[in-house]
This record gives structure tokens, C-alpha cells and sequence, in this order.
């Protein structure tokens, strides 16, 4: 008996803590998941408690004198053909609506999933059998199905939810097919296979987990579709049958009075689209909260709080649109003065200013209207005013917040209305609106303090590269190809701007190959990438210059551009096969640009086609021209895409690790074909790799990068001899060679490449290098010349020139 | 005695053979290579050991003891004692598992610990590949990729394992944490006296590794010696081919070198006799009088149980040819 | 059975192997054509086993005497063996008689020629528009949306789409019905002869199809446009058309196509439910009908047309996709 208090303490705490659990926060990351709860927690108040409150009398007794009415206080929504309330029968049909839908969704669910699963497991030919009978079945339209599955099982609910239950699970097992046969190769699976763990456990933690987010944001659809496909049949009067009803059938009968009382179609027809609409923001939810990547992710992020981040997002508009949607939808139909602002803005505001006068003429819901009335179209003017004069986004969110607390409030005093006093009605229905001004002033506070704050850091400030590094002095001798004077790309995140490529000069002279190397993260793509002036958003590039034969190419325009850099500048990027565009001839692709830029064509272009297919070694090129990516081997593709480079003679060819998803022996080839080429053409080349041996044998010079700077250039020739910069050498280092000791470990650079958003003071090498001294945490060296052709940046090497200079 | 022992092992998927005819074995705390182009079926053979995938033919022994088609209780036995660990540190970790829970899991299947005694020896684990024990309650997602590869190492060793399978597992990591890895799993094997299988692309990353080397094309091993051995006097000359592919840190390339031709053949399709006779630069394409290569198998005539190389005409000196 | 499948794959190898691509891809589709109309006429044909009551009695009427009931059993050829009703059925089906209605007592054909049409008419019009507007906007909205530029725009998309895509047909056809038909008065609703008449239904079918396709086409773009080729012709310094035109168009459109079938489907089975809504004289109306009565001569006229109306547009399409992207006649191996 001593546990007992100890055993509920512990609940408790997990009871609290369930709010602060990794799954719920990332659930409501998106404000759409805050919305999910509310609407869920509507639906499911609306179903439990709609059977309970309202009587049988209410829904079913006809009071034919009031047959047909428009909106009134005593019916909100007015009433029907037989003189019943449309609202409480609308409210009424949730619990049988949602039972069927939810009955037929989970049989579709069960028989899906199940049979899906099962065609996965199935044998290889038996497997292709299912797979081409689900996809026939699939070709079919569902409704169309269940339509006949109706007349074979016979028109009723159950008939109903048994036909769609099985015209909708060749969907879902399609689904669960190409789920578990996507999961059941991945690596982790095999991992767990080889670890020995046993067959449940693999699929309870590895295989569920994994496709958990998929299954049930496919469930909720699937939900939502057979919610629809419930009320269309009750629509099509092959459902619910009897004195029963759901909502596809008040629909039935609304459209048959659609000129009279449009409400009467309107109105269910509204409970379902919302219905829908929570079923979808639910299993998005859902899913979210059971990706583990949002649970430490939000966790870091949310140094504001969640309520901060909830208004702060885009997502806030979808939110104010659907509530703005839905308040304005019955509006018009209550009064005709609904529309006439004066009115509503005066008697709303002496009410809520507490006039009981008012309040003691009007009923509970007159008031509850009047309310809605008035925070509507506050909201509406507040909210455009903002949105076009201040173009606030947060401004849309505080409309979406009034309009929806009006809803709450409106609907809260329509169901006090009848039973409870006047006053309780009256006094939720203002609590609700000085919240919601309450939160309005909170959230104009907010916009206020962000936008000082984001005046201080505007983005535009990219501060300008330095003035000392351009007037350095070109490095080579020989006529310089490419010259590139303080190069940067800047990336504007969420989380802060970074730089990955940071300030660099090159200089290629004409004929030379020149490599880049360094480890991922360099930037050594990056500044291919802004050479070529095809930097992905949001980066942008700037310099003071960057000269191609002499010409500026940061100046001029996108057609000099184009056809300049169109027959200058070629590049080759590392993976072949994604690199040629699937769908086309290898000739088309090869010839466009020619045909474009030099405005070649017929035989002549193609007889420059078969010379650079002959350049890089394509035999039967004819026949090659004529065929498709797929058709060539890896090695020949990357040859084409060299061949294709070559078509305008270019002076500059960009490889961007040209090599990397080649195998060894197809890589020495290309390496043949890219020097063939550079000594035969004198085409420059520079080529981008991680491998230092690569650059080492085809390259003159070559340049290490380091967190997104250049911290070493030199001559290939002097690479394996001269003092180098303790990267450089730790790199070399690192790379097993052919006559090393085998018994001796490999050297290795202890830790990590610095962050780019978080790069330290100084040297960014300096928190990994053995040599660091005081001077390195605190200053970044500049790249500087220790002799003709060697620039070092690293005060190790540099600080003697720079005193024997002083 | 060696601790595995592969016997003209046979895997097909389909109607592709992708591993066809070979043998090998793995000395006890010893290395052996497994190195090949992509398509040469180097993964398969790894896949086949570990039973994912079903071998056609051929006997897999480990310590003497056959374990081609074990299952039930042997099978869960052997599967704690061989361990593999895969290329992709990114794919090959659960991520909805945090880090403790994953080693954890192997601890309760194989091994006898209290709660207590478990958590301990995650602990335990992690410190020994180097990461702070604190990261057990971390997810995959945030590690970089060495250390997703550490992750999968302390993961391999909660087991006990006598013979570990490295599967490309360092061709994903940038030249530094390569470096990194490498120096770890060689001081893990001396510590535990391991045997390793290591399968990887890159020659001198093999060469660093292995105490004997198989070179392996189009689904068979063409050659099979200690390393030292292989580097210096090849004689197959596929091996020759791809040790020449490798870049030597010569500046301007080895001069010496003999590339080899054209690309790894459709494996659905090998060519008859010595595959290999379609690239080889000593071949019946270089001499014509050399037509045995397109008319004999050559691994027909070797004795599989030492080592050698499958070749009608070895290279007997580089100079020489 | 797995003996007679393997020898029969056998033949289908044996002859595709001395074929080219495209004969052998054409002979393929024609088989699983012929499979799939087969296993249609199966299913048609066992619906009198399935629907519950003997047919007999419902045709004769249920007041009718025992003599009456027998003749019409004979007459529907039930007292025949399973087989022989079923060649019956089908060479019925190949003469295009499906019998007559239960209820109208008029011939099966004559009410599918009659109807058919204009559910075809309202399908195809459905269709025009889905492919007319969704691939435009898709396309345009995910240019404009690439790399993460315009969240704005993204997001008044997704959720503009979400909701559409959430509205059931006849939810949709209420509202248009109500607002252009009843408030504003400017379109007509029903059975007028007006060729106007066809807009509300056209629009009310195609919404959620447009919706979803329009998504579609915008992943689908966003995808396209973030593969490496993209890239390789921006390096190319194509101009902006070409690199549209041809890089990106024919790629976006092999998808919007592979999907176009299974969204006709969905359009025959939205026409139900629309056609009910703005008493459009299609199929639709005779459909439930027909199943509220259990007049199955109907029901299965009804499904075959509309089975085999699908069947012969998924091939088309997938036809047309090999056209489009030589890649499929591989990969369809």
C-alpha cells in the first residue's frame, strides 16, 4: 500500500510531461497541428455530446407552419421542409456520419494494409501477379466499385460501408505494397537482420516506425476520401436508409430545395468539407509528431515557445483563411443587415462594452451573432489594412486569431443559449473577445520588437570583400585565362547567413589544369558553381570581378551572358547518368547549345558532333548520336558529357568531380581523355576533387580550400617538397599510399571542418592544427606569397616574410 | 586453421549468377581484402555469409562447422558471432532508434545483462570508438558521417562478434575520417583479436588493411595472395589493370602504367572462357596467338586451396612484357 | 496452374525475343488488354450470382404465378449449366446485347447509346479542363515556387489545392449550383438543351481532380527542375524556352500522363454523382437506379462500358507515354 502515492505522483508527472513529450511538440510545430486539436476537439464534442443535448423531439417533430424559414434566433440556420432546425439536425447526423466513415476507412484500412503487406511477402512471379491486379482494380474509380458492391450486398449503412470498405482498399494496399517492399532493402533493415534481432522486433521497431508517417497520413485521407464516399452514396440514397440520417442525405433533400433555403444543402455540406479538412490537418499532425528529426529539431529551434513560433509562421494565413471562410459563409444568410458595417460595429461594441440594456432585449444567440458579426469584420479591416499597407504577414495571423476566437465564442453561447442564463452566455462571449484582444496586443508587440530587430541586421549588409586582396599581384606568369577577385556566395538561412565561399581570388593562365581539392563542406563546388554563374537559390554571388578572357562577366547582361559563357565556359558534373537529361537523344543534347550559340546545323554540326565524340574515344559514334542516355555504360556517358563540352571549343572547362562515381579503372580513363584534351586543345581546366592523388597526377596546381577559403596555391611540382600549410600536409597525409608502412597507424586531423554558421575567430584550420599559436584564434591570415608561384595562409609560413618585410 | 572458410561459392539473383564459383578463406585475427569494380560481386559474397543473400551453391564453414543454410538457435548463435557493417552510415542506422537503444537491443538478443549491466556497457561501447557516452540518448540525424560509422561499430562489437564484414565502410567519408575509421578498426582488431572481411573499391585502402587480398571480376576471384605480395608481383593482369588505375601520388601520372580497356561487361552476360579476355591488355586482343584465354576457363586448372591467380599466361615480370 | 503460367511466359519469351521494341511492347499491352477485358466479363457475368433473390422472380414481377416465373427463367437461359450461360453472355456482349431492363423493359443497348454519350461528353469535358488548367498551373507554380522562392505563393497554393481536393463533387456541384445557378443566375442547371448547360457539371466534376493533378504537376516540376540535366542545360546557356520546352515539358508531362488515366477513372466516377445533382441525363441517374431496383441486366451493361471505356484509355496512355519517353519500352521489361 506504500507505493499507492508514489505510483500516482509518477502518473502525474507523466500526465504534465505529456505536453513537453518530443511527440507532441513536434505535433504542434506547425500551427496546422494546433488547429487539428482544436477542430478534433470540436468534432468529437459535436459527436459525443450532440446525441445527448439535443432530444429526439427536436430533430424528428415537424412543425409544418415554419417550414422552409431563413435564419432566425430560434433557428439559426432556419429550418426545413418539415419546419425542423437544419443546424441540430446537421449536428445530429455527426455521430452516425463519422461512425460510417470511420467503419468503412478502417475496413479499408484492415483489407488494405493487410493484403498489401501480404503481396509484398508473396514469392517473385505470384508477387508480379498481384501487383499488376491491384494496379487493374486501381484503374477502376472507387465509387464506381462501391456502387455495384452496393447492389450486391443491398442498399443500407452497412451495406454502404462494406462496399467502400472494399472499393477502397486496392488504394491503401498499393500503398502498403510499395511500402513495405521499398523498406524491407534498406540498410538498416539488413543491419538488423545481420545483428540477429528477431523477426518481430524488426518489424515492431524498424519496418512500423519507418513507415508509420506515410500509413497514417495515407489512413486520414483514406479516411476523409470514404467520409465522402459514405455521404455520396447516402447522397445517391443507395446508404443510410429509413428514418436514419447522415449528412449526404440531409444533402439529398437540401439540393431538391436548393432556390428556397439554401442552407438546407449548405449546411452539411459545410460539416463535411470541415470534417475533411480536420482529417487531413490530423494525420499531417500526427505524422509530424512521429518523425524523431522534428523531436530534437524543434527542441533546439524552440528557444522561443511554441505559442511565439505558432504565430510567427506563414501557415498562420491558411489558418485565418479557412476560419474567414467559414464565418463569412453563413453570414450573409442571418440578416439582411448583416452586411451593413454600421450596424454590427455599434450594436456589437455596446454589447460587448457590457450595455445589458441591449443584452436584456436580445437573446443569447442574437448576442452570439451580433458578436460574430463584429469581430468578423474588425478582423476583415484590421487584417487588409495590415496586409496591404504594411505587408505584415503576422498581421493575417491576428485575423485568423479573432476570427476564430469569435467562432469559439459564438458557438460556446449558442449552446448555453437555451439552457443557461443569458448572462453566462454573455460573459463567455466577451471573455472570449478580450482574450482575443488581449493576444492581438501581445502579437503587435512582437511585430514591433522583430522588425527593430531585423532592422539592426538587414540582409543586404553582405559586407564587401576585401579591398587588400585585389590588388594582389596574378599569380601566374602566363596570360591569365580567369581572373576572379574577392569571389564570395552568401547564403541567407533562418538560422543566420554563411558563406561557403568566402572572399577568394583565382587566377587560371590558358592551358593549365588546375585542381581544387578539399573535404566536403569546403566549398570547393560552390565556387565552380559562382564561376559559372549558376549559384542555386537562395545564394548569391558577388565580387569585385570575374574576368574570362579580360571580359567582366559579374557585368554584363543575361543575354551576353548566355551566349558568352555559352561558347566559352563548359562544365562536367560527377554523376553522368543524372547529368544527361533521360529523355533525349545523346545528339540532341550534345548539339543544342552549338545549334544555339553558333548558330551551326545540319551536317556540318553533325560532323562536329562525331569529331568530339572521336576526341574522347566513342567508337560507332553514328549509332551513338542516335541513342539514349540509358543505352550507355557510365564511363561512355561521362565521355559524352565531355564531348558535349567540348562542342563550342571552349577555353575553360569546369569539372566538378568528374571521377567520383566512376569506378577506379573507368576514372583513369577519363583522366586520359581530360588531359588528351588540355594538351591536344590547350584547353584550361579546373578540376574539382576530393582525391588528392587525382589532382596530383593530372593537375600543374592546385588549390586547398578550406572553410570556404583558399588556404593554399601551389605548383603541383612543389607540393610533395615545399613547407606546405598544415591542412595541406595532413591531407596528403591522410591518403594511404602505395609504399607506406603498413604497421603504422594512418595520420588523420583530429576533429571536425568547423560549422559554417558557427566558424571561429581567426583561423578557422586553427581548433585542428598542431602548430597553432595565439595569433591563429585571433586573426584570419590573408593568402599571401612565400615565393613566385606558393600563396600560403597560415601565419606558420607567413609571419617571417611579414617580419623580414617589416 | 582459418575462422571462415568459403567453398565455390554460388549466388544468383534471377538469372543472374553474381557470385560464381568462388573460394576463400579468413584467417583467425586476420584480415582478408575483397576488392572489384562495382558489378564484380564483392557485396553479394558479403551478403551470402550473413545469410541475406541465398546461396545457390557451395559450402560457407566458420571454424570448420558448415553454417550455408543454418538457421533457428544456429543460426541467432552465428549471427552474434559474424557482424557486418555497411557502406552507407546514412541508410544503414534506424532513424527512429536513439543511439542507446540501438546497442542496447543487440545487448539484450546476445548477451545475458541486467538493465543496469547494459546500460553500462553502452557506455562502455561508445567510449570505445570514441564518442562521448552522453550521445546514447541521440538519434542518427545528428551525427555526421564518421561518426554514424562509429555508431555502427560500437553497434557490431555489443555482440561479440569474431568475424566482422566491412563493407565499403569507409567509401562514403572524406579522406580524414576515412583515416580516422581505419586506425579504429585496426586497433579494435588487435584488441579483440577480430577477423575481418574487408570489401572496398579502393586498392590502398585494402592494401592498408588486408593481410591477404582477393581481386575479384565479373562474379569470380581472379586473384588471391598476401598483400605485399599482390602490390609488388600481380599476376593476373586485371589486378596489374587496377593497381595501375590508382592514382600513385606521381605528379603527372606513372608513366609505366597499362590502362586497361573498355568497361566491366553486362554481368548477365559474361564472355565465355577467361572473362576477363575481352579488356586484357595481354590478352588475345594484344596477342593474337593467345586464343587459350577465349577458349579455356582458366579456373578450371588451379587448385583453389592456396593461392593464385587465374590467368593462362601470369605476368612473371612487369619489365619483361 | 504455376506450370501452365510458366509455359505460357515461355511463349510470350520465345516471341517477344525475336521481336523489336515496339512490336513487343504493343503485344504486350494488347495481352494484359485482353486479360483485363476477360476478367471484366467474368466479373459482370457472376454479378446475377452474387446479387441477392432470383433474378427470375425480380423480372417476372413479384405478384407473378409460377409458370411466369419458369418462363422467364427459361427465357433469361438460367435453367442452362454455369458454361453455357456464360458463352451465352458473351457472344450477347459481342453482338452488343446486354438484354433488356427489368424495370423500362427496354433494351440494355438502347439505353447505353442513348446515355453514354452525354456522360462521356461530361467526363471528356472534365478532362479537357483538368489537363488544361492543372499541367499550366502546376507547371507555372512550380517555376515559380523552385528552390524555396515565394512561400507566400506556396503556401496560398497548398492550401488553396488541400481544400479543393477535400470538397466531394457533389459538395462542389451544390455550391456552383447555388451560387451561379440560383444567386447570380447566370448559368442554366438540368436538362435545357442550352450548350451552357454543360459548364456547372464540367467545372464540378474536374475541381478535385484539377486540384490534385495541379499538385502533382508541381512536385513533378519541382523534382524535374531540381534534377542534374536541369543543371547541365543551365550550363549549356540554353535560353530560358529551350530549356523549358525540351528539358523540363516532355519529363513533367510523362508524369501528368502516367496519372491522366487513373484521373479519368475518377472522372467516370465523379459524372454519378454529378450528373444527380444537376439531373444531367448520362448514365448516372439510370446507374442508381438500376442498383436500387437490382436490375442487373443494367448494372452489368453499365460496368462494362464504363470497364472497358477505362481499360481502353489506359492503354492509350500508356501507348502515348512510350511515345513520349523511349525509357518506358525498357523499363516496362
Amino acid at each position: 500500500m506504500s507505493n499507492a502515492p508514489a505510483y500516482t505522483e509518477v502518473q502525474a508527472r507523466s500526465y504534465l510531461a505529456f505536453w513537453r513529450t518530443p511527440f507532441f511538440r513536434a505535433f504542434l510545430s506547425s500551427p496546422s497541428g494546433f488547429l487539428a486539436l482544436f477542430l478534433t476537439g470540436m468534432l468529437l464534442a459535436t459527436a459525443l455530446l450532440a446525441p445527448l443535448v439535443l432530444t429526439r423531439e427536436e430533430i424528428y417533430q415537424r412543425n409544418v407552419r415554419r417550414r422552409l424559414e431563413g435564419p432566425s434566433a430560434d433557428h439559426v440556420l432556419g429550418t426545413d421542409n418539415l419546419g425542423r432546425d437544419i443546424l441540430k439536425r446537421t449536428l445530429y447526423a455527426t455521430p452516425l456520419t463519422l461512425q460510417l466513415a470511420l467503419s468503412a476507412a478502417g475496413m479499408a484500412i484492415v483489407i488494405g494494409f493487410a493484403a498489401g503487406a501480404a503481396t509484398a511477402y508473396l514469392p517473385g512471379r505470384l508477387r508480379n501477379m498481384g501487383v499488376r491486379l491491384l494496379e487493374i482494380m486501381l484503374a477502376f474509380p472507387g465509387i464506381l466499385i462501391a456502387i455495384m458492391l452496393v447492389a450486391v450486398v443491398g442498399t443500407s449503412a452497412e451495406g454502404a460501408v462494406l462496399a467502400i470498405g472494399i472499393a477502397f482498399s486496392p488504394s491503401l494496399a498499393r500503398v502498403a505494397y510499395t511500402l513495405a517492399s521499398g523498406v524491407a532493402g534498406l540498410d538498416y533493415i539488413s543491419s538488423a537482420r545481420v545483428l540477429g534481432l528477431s523477426s518481430r522486433r524488426i518489424v515492431f521497431r524498424y519496418i512500423i516506425p519507418n513507415i508509420a508517417e506515410t500509413l497514417i497520413v495515407v489512413s486520414f485521407n483514406a479516411t476523409a476520401s470514404a467520409l465522402v464516399a459514405v455521404s455520396s452514396l447516402s447522397f445517391l440514397g443507395l446508404g443510410v436508409q429509413g428514418t436514419q440520417f447522415d449528412w449526404g442525405r440531409l444533402i439529398t433533400e437540401g439540393v431538391l430545395r436548393l432556390y428556397q433555403v439554401p442552407l438546407l444543402a449548405l449546411a452539411p455540406a459545410l460539416a463535411i468539407g470541415i470534417t475533411g479538412l480536420t482529417l487531413g490537418y490530423l494525420g499531417e499532425a500526427l505524422a509530424r509528431g512521429l518523425n524523431p528529426a522534428l523531436w530534437t529539431q524543434t527542441a533546439a529551434i524552440q528557444s522561443r515557445t511554441w505559442l511565439q513560433r505558432y504565430f510567427s509562421s506563414e501557415y498562420m494565413l491558411l489558418t485565418g483563411a479557412t476560419l474567414l471562410l467559414v464565418a463569412f459563409y453563413f453570414l450573409p444568410w442571418f440578416s439582411p443587415d448583416a452586411l451593413d458595417p454600421n450596424r454590427t460595429l455599434v450594436t456589437g461594441a455596446k454589447i460587448l462594452a457590457g450595455d445589458t440594456n441591449l443584452a436584456a432585449i436580445a437573446t443569447g444567440s442574437q448576442v452570439a451573432m451580433l458578436l460574430l458579426r463584429t469581430g468578423a469584420w474588425i478582423a476583415l479591416l484590421l487584417g487588409l489594412l495590415s496586409y496591404f499597407f504594411l505587408r505584415y504577414r503576422r498581421f493575417c495571423a491576428y485575423l485568423g486569431l479573432i476570427c476564430g476566437l469569435c467562432a469559439g465564442s459564438y458557438f460556446l453561447s449558442f449552446l448555453l443559449a437555451d439552457s443557461a442564463s443569458l448572462g453566462t452566455a454573455l460573459a463567455s462571449a466577451q471573455l472570449g473577445f478580450y482574450l482575443g484582444v488581449g493576444a492581438t496586443i501581445l502579437l503587435i508587440l512582437q511585430v514591433v520588437s522583430d522588425k527593430s530587430r531585423q532592422t539592426r541586421g538587414s540582409p543586404d549588409d553582405i559586407p564587401a570583400p576585401s579591398q587588400a586582396s585585389a590588388v594582389e599581384a596574378p599569380v601566374s606568369q602566363a596570360q591569365p585565362l580567369l581572373q576572379a577577385r574577392g569571389l564570395t556566395v552568401r547564403f541567407e538561412l533562418e538560422s543566420g547567413s554563411i558563406s561557403p565561399v568566402n572572399d577568394i581570388n583565382i587566377d587560371l593562365a590558358e592551358g593549365e589544369i588546375v585542381g581544387v581539392v578539399g573535404e566536403s563542406g569546403s566549398g570547393k563546388s560552390m565556387t565552380a558553381l559562382a564561376l559559372a554563374q549558376l549559384v542555386p537559390h537562395p545564394g548569391v554571388v558577388s565580387a569585385h570581378y570575374v574576368r574570362l578572357r579580360g571580359e567582366d562577366i559579374t557585368r554584363m547582361s543575361a543575354g551576353q551572358l548566355r551566349y558568352f559563357l555559352g561558347s566559352e565556359m563548359a562544365m562536367i558534373f560527377q554523376d553522368p547518368m543524372s547529368s544527361l537529361n533521360p529523355a533525349l537523344k545523346i545528339g540532341t543534347q550534345l548539339t543544342e547549345a552549338t545549334r544555339v550559340h553558333r548558330r551551326v546545323s545540319g551536317k556540318a554540326l553533325r560532323k562536329m558532333a562525331l569529331e568530339r565524340m572521336a576526341d574522347v574515344h566513342i567508337s560507332a559514334a553514328e549509332t551513338r548520336l542516335k541513342q539514349y542516355p540509358h543505352e550507355f555504360s557510365g564511363g561512355m556517358r561521362q565521355r559524352a558529357m565531355i564531348a558535349m563540352g567540348l562542342m563550342n571549343s571552349p577555353s575553360l572547362i569546369i569539372a566538378d568531380e568528374p571521377t567520383t562515381a566512376l569506378d577506379v579503372t573507368i576514372q583513369a580513363q577519363i583522366i586520359d581523355v581530360l588531359r588528351e584534351i588540355n594538351q591536344e586543345q590547350g584547353t584550361t581546366v579546373l578540376l574539382i576533387s576530393h582525391d588528392v592523388g587525382v589532382i596530383i597526377e593530372i593537375c600543374s596546381r592546385v588549390l586547398v580550400m578550406y572553410a570556404g577559403r583558399i588556404v593554399e596555391d601551389v605548383q603541383i611540382t612543389e607540393l610533395m617538397t615545399a613547407d606546405k600549410h598544415p591542412y595541406t600536409e595532413a591531407l596528403i597525409a591522410a591518403v594511404p599510399a602505395f609504399d607506406s608502412d603498413r604497421d603504422e597507424p594512418l595520420a588523420s586531423i583530429p576533429g571536425r571542418p568547423p560549422d559554417l554558421d558557427n566558424l571561429p575567430s581567426g583561423c578557422a584550420f586553427a581548433p585542428r592544427c598542431p602548430y597553432v599559436f595565439e595569433r591563429c584564434r585571433q586573426e584570419v591570415p590573408a593568402l599571401l606569397h612565400v615565393d613566385d608561384n606558393h600563396r600560403i595562409a597560415c601565419f606558420l609560413r607567413t609571419e617571417a616574410l611579414e617580419d623580414a618585410q617589416a | 586453421m582459418n575462422k571462415l572458410e568459403a567453398r565455390d561459392l554460388v549466388v544468383r539473383y534471377g538469372q543472374l549468377t553474381a557470385v560464381d564459383g568462388v573460394s576463400f578463406g579468413i584467417p583467425a585475427g586476420g584480415t582478408l581484402g575483397l576488392v572489384g569494380e562495382s558489378g564484380s560481386g564483392k557485396s553479394t559474397i558479403a551478403r551470402a555469409i550473413v545469410q541475406l543473400a541465398k546461396t545457390a551453391r557451395g559450402q560457407i564453414l566458420l571454424d570448420g562447422k558448415d553454417i550455408t543454410y543454418a538457421h533457428g538457435a544456429d543460426l541467432r548463435e552465428i549471427r552474434s558471432r559474424i557482424q557486418m557493417i555497411f557502406q552507407d552510415p546514412y541508410s544503414s542506422l534506424n532513424p527512429r532508434l536513439s543511439v542507446g537503444a540501438m546497442i542496447d537491443e543487440v545487448l539484450q538478443r546476445h548477451r545475458d545483462l541486467t538493465a543496469a549491466q547494459r546500460r553500462q556497457e553502452v557506455s562502455r561501447l561508445l567510449e570505445m570508438v570514441a564518442l562521448e557516452p552522453m550521445f546514447a540518448g541521440r538519434y542518427p540525424h545528428q551525427f555526421s558521417g564518421g561518426q554514424r560509422q562509429r555508431i555502427a561499430i560500437a553497434r557490431t562489437l555489443a555482440s561479440q562478434p569474431e568475424l566482422v564484414i566491412l563493407d565499403e565502410v569507409v567509401s562514403a567519408l572524406d579522406v580524414s575520417v576515412q583515416a580516422e575509421i581505419l586506425n579504429l578498426l585496426r586497433d579494435l582488431q588487435r584488441e579483440f583479436q577480430l577477423s575481418y572481411l574487408f570489401i572496398s573499391h579502393d586498392l590502398s585502402v585494402v592494401r592498408y588493411m588486408s593481410d591477404s587480398v582477393s581481386v575479384m571480376y565479373l562474379g569470380q576471384i581472379v586473384e588471391w595472395k598476401e598483400t605485399e605480395e599482390l602490390f609488388k608481383q600481380p599476376q593476373h593482369p586485371y589486378t596489374q589493370g587496377l593497381i595501375d588505375s590508382i592514382p600513385k601520388m606521381i605528379v603527372g601520372g606513372d608513366p609505366q602504367r597499362i590502362p586497361l580497356r573498355g568497361e566491366i561487361p553486362d554481368p548477365h552476360y559474361p564472355p565465355p572462357a577467361c572473362r576477363f579476355h575481352t579488356r586484357c591488355p595481354f590478352g588475345p586482343l594484344a596477342y593474337s596467338e593467345r586464343s587459350a584465354c577465349r577458349e579455356r576457363d582458366p579456373h578450371l586448372q588451379i587448385d583453389k586451396s592456396r593461392h593464385y591467380a587465374a590467368c593462362h599466361f601470369p605476368l612473371v615480370k612487369k619489365e619483361l612484357l | 496452374m504455376t506450370l501452365r503460367n510458366e509455359s505460357n511466359s515461355g511463349i510470350m519469351a520465345w516471341l517477344t525475343g525475336r521481336l523489336g521494341p515496339w512490336p513487343r511492347f504493343l503485344l504486350k499491352r494488347l495481352v494484359s488488354l485482353f486479360v483485363v477485358l476477360a476478367m471484366l466479363l467474368v466479373l459482370t457475368f457472376l454479378l446475377i450470382y452474387l446479387v441477392p433473390g432470383d433474378p427470375a422472380v425480380r423480372k417476372a414481377g413479384i405478384d407473378a404465378s409460377a409458370e411466369q416465373i419458369e418462363f422467364e427463367r427459361k427465357a433469361l437461359g438460367l435453367d442452362q449449366p454455369v458454361h453455357v450461360q456464360f458463352i451465352r453472355y458473351v457472344q450477347g456482349v459481342a453482338r452488343l446485347d446486354f438484354g433488356t431492363s427489368f424495370i423500362t423493359k427496354q433494351a440494355v443497348t438502347e439505353i447505353l447509346q442513348q446515355r453514354f454519350p452525354r456522360t462521356f461528353q461530361l467526363a471528356g469535358t472534365g478532362l479537357l479542363i483538368v489537363m488544361l488548367v492543372s499541367v499550366p498551373l502546376g507547371i507555372l507554380v512550380g517555376a515559380l515556387t523552385r528552390e524555396g522562392r515565394n512561400r507566400r505563393l506556396e503556401v496560398v497554393f497548398m492550401s488553396l489545392t488541400s481544400t479543393t481536393s477535400a470538397m466531394p463533387e457533389f459538395l462542389t456541384a451544390t455550391f456552383l449550383a447555388f451560387i451561379f445557378a440560383v444567386t447570380l443566375n447566370w448559368l442554366p442547371v438540368g436538362t435545357t438543351q442550352k450548350s451552357t448547360a454543360i459548364i456547372l457539371p464540367a467545372i464540378s466534376v474536374s475541381l478535385r481532380p484539377v486540384a490534385s493533378l495541379a499538385r502533382v504537376v508541381r512536385l513533378e516540376t519541382l523534382n524535374v527542375l531540381a534534377q542534374d540535366y536541369i543543371r547541365t542545360a543551365r550550363s549549356k546557356r540554353l535560353p530560358a524556352y529551350l530549356i523549358f520546352m525540351r528539358h523540363l515539358l516532355p519529363n513533367v508531362l510523362t508524369a501528368a500522363l502516367t496519372i491522366g488515366g487513373l484521373v479519368f477513372a475518377g472522372l467516370l466516377g465523379g459524372t454519378v454523382i454529378v450528373e444527380n445533382v444537376f439531373a444531367w441525363p448520362g448514365l448516372g441517374q439510370r446507374v442508381v437506379d438500376a442498383v436500387f431496383n437490382l436490375d442487373y441486366p443494367v448494372i452489368q451493361g453499365i460496368v462494362l462500358y464504363f470497364g472497358i471505356t477505362v481499360v481502353l484509355i489506359n492503354t492509350a496512355v500508356d501507348i502515348l507515354l512510350a511515345l513520349v519517353d523511349p525509357r518506358t519500352l525498357v523499363l516496362s521489361e
